[in-house]
């Protein structure tokens, strides 16, 4: 039996985590109309690219399909929440598209490694390294 | 355009020949009820539409990529013509190079708002027929069919509510042809009463899933523009064929009208008018000594603008 205090804190990063995407992809969609008026085909592909498959992430987060115990669900929290560190980086940041590209590249690495945890990539390693942004100055858009 | 003007001068014909008459209460009933079935529709192929555009986007993204998606033959969406997507029944499968995958799923934030505008469409059925029954069984059985319609109704808007519809059917003694429309108005005014409540207070409820279907499809529609754009820059800087660039160009004015008449739906307004279709229906049932004028020129404006969803949403 799950507990009531799991259940919510695992849906209040789910809903952060929700929140937090939405604001990535406006700032995804904004990168994108940056680089379209410099011509700059390659980043548009890449981050029209990057920007959909976040998206199909977001849909995939789990809901209310909540299954398995206390200690699974604790962990699932945790994880979560490292996930959201990092999205509160990138956001925070005013990023250059090229830094854009690779901490977005990364947060997918780590979303998809926590919606599908036999995927090779070791989600909990991949998240302690949250804050993967490139510095502002070493790339232009 | 000049079909709904002359529906509505019908409307307003008839609602002046015989203010009492059984077809005067039919009128606005059946309107309602297929406004009420458009829009069920409309919305259904809405989620149709959202699912189709996921699935593009993302098919799109991982192909740029070098990825691919694998979707399972029994995909609804994937059928000609899709067919509803249900939770968990049509999951796919992102694959990356070296073997890694990443199960994906069509999520059904809709699945509350769906059952809302299904039950509201079995009480519409329920009211027209209940407004034409021709004997005591079959007004008993669309009674039933009405109640328990507003039953699920109120049960999907406010989960564990409770809130149940009981109809007095007692007062079905009465032969029809005597007191029959006199009865049949006091029965259809009670059922319209218990629902308009309902009605009223959560259509907003649709209004919000049907917000938020739009502006998921607008995003995926974007997401796809973006990209179609970008091939045709490519095209053109790497000297491709006229035929390859012309049918990427062509590609995104067809996405760009696509994703205009995401933006133009106009549910919410349909909505907006359902719930005043109902409360003037249920003005004129409780005073039919008057007429159902109000009720019929309502209804008559929700239908038609419902009917305008399908159309848009058809592409036609």
């Amino acid at each position: 039996m799950l507990s009531p205090d799991t259940i919510k804190s695992f849906q209040t990063q789910i809903s952060k985590a929700e929140a937090n995407l939405d604001v990535i992809d406006k700032k995804i969609q904004e990168s994108i109309e940056k680089a379209q008026q410099a011509g700059d085909v390659d980043n548009v592909m890449k981050l029209s690219a990057l920007g959909s498959e976040l998206k199909a992430l977001k849909n995939s987060l789990p809901t209310q399909d909540i299954v398995g115990d206390d200690a699974e669900l604790e962990r699932a929290a945790e994880t979560l929440g490292k996930i959201n560190t990092q999205m509160d980086s990138i956001m925070s940041k005013n990023n250059k598209t090229a830094a854009l590209i690779s901490n977005v590249s990364d947060l997918i690495t780590n979303i998809s490694g926590f919606i599908s945890p036999t995927n090779p990539t070791d989600t909990e390693d991949s998240t302690d390294t949250a804050d993967t942004t490139v510095p502002e100055n070493s790339t232009q858009a | 355009m000049m079909q709904y003007r002359s529906r509505f001068i019908v409307a307003l014909l008839l609602s002046g020949i015989g203010a009492c008459s059984t077809l005067n209460y039919q009128q606005p009933i059946t309107q309602f009820s297929q406004g009420v079935s458009d829009l069920n529709a409309a919305f259904n192929a809405l989620k149709v539409t959202r699912d189709n555009a996921a699935i593009n986007n993302l098919a799109n993204s991982l192909k740029l990529q070098g990825t691919f998606l694998s979707l399972p033959t029994d995909c609804p969406i994937t059928d000609n013509p899709p067919r509803e997507a249900k939770p968990g029944d049509c999951s796919w499968s992102i694959h990356y190079p070296g073997g890694n995958k990443v199960a994906a799923n069509v999520k059904n934030h809709e699945a509350q708002s769906l059952a809302f505008i299904s039950a509201l469409n079995a009480y519409g059925q329920g009211l027209v027929v209940i407004s034409s029954a021709q004997d005591v069984a079959a007004l008993k059985a669309a009674v039933a069919k009405a109640g328990s319609a507003i039953s699920t109704v109120s049960s999907v808007a406010m989960p564990g509510s409770g809130t149940a519809v009981n109809i007095i059917t007692t007062g079905f003694a009465w032969l029809f042809g005597e007191i029959a429309d006199a009865e049949r108005l006091k029965t259809l005014a009670a059922i319209v009463e218990q629902a308009d409540p309902v009605i009223q207070k959560e259509t907003s409820l649709l209004q919000k899933s049907a917000e938020h279907l739009q502006a998921e499809i607008l995003n995926d529609q974007q997401y796809i523009i973006y990209s179609e754009m970008a091939q045709v820059t490519l095209l053109s800087k790497s000297n491709g064929s006229y035929s390859d660039i012309n049918t990427a160009a062509q590609n995104v004015v067809n996405d760009a009208i696509a994703y205009d008449k995401t933006a133009s739906n106009g549910i919410g307004g349909a909505l907006v008018k359902m719930k005043s279709s109902h409360a003037d229906l249920l003005k004129s049932l409780k005073k039919p000594d008057i007429n159902f004028e109000d009720a019929i020129s309502t209804a008559s404006d929700f239908a038609a603008q419902a009917s305008t969803l399908m159309t848009i949403e058809k592409g036609n």
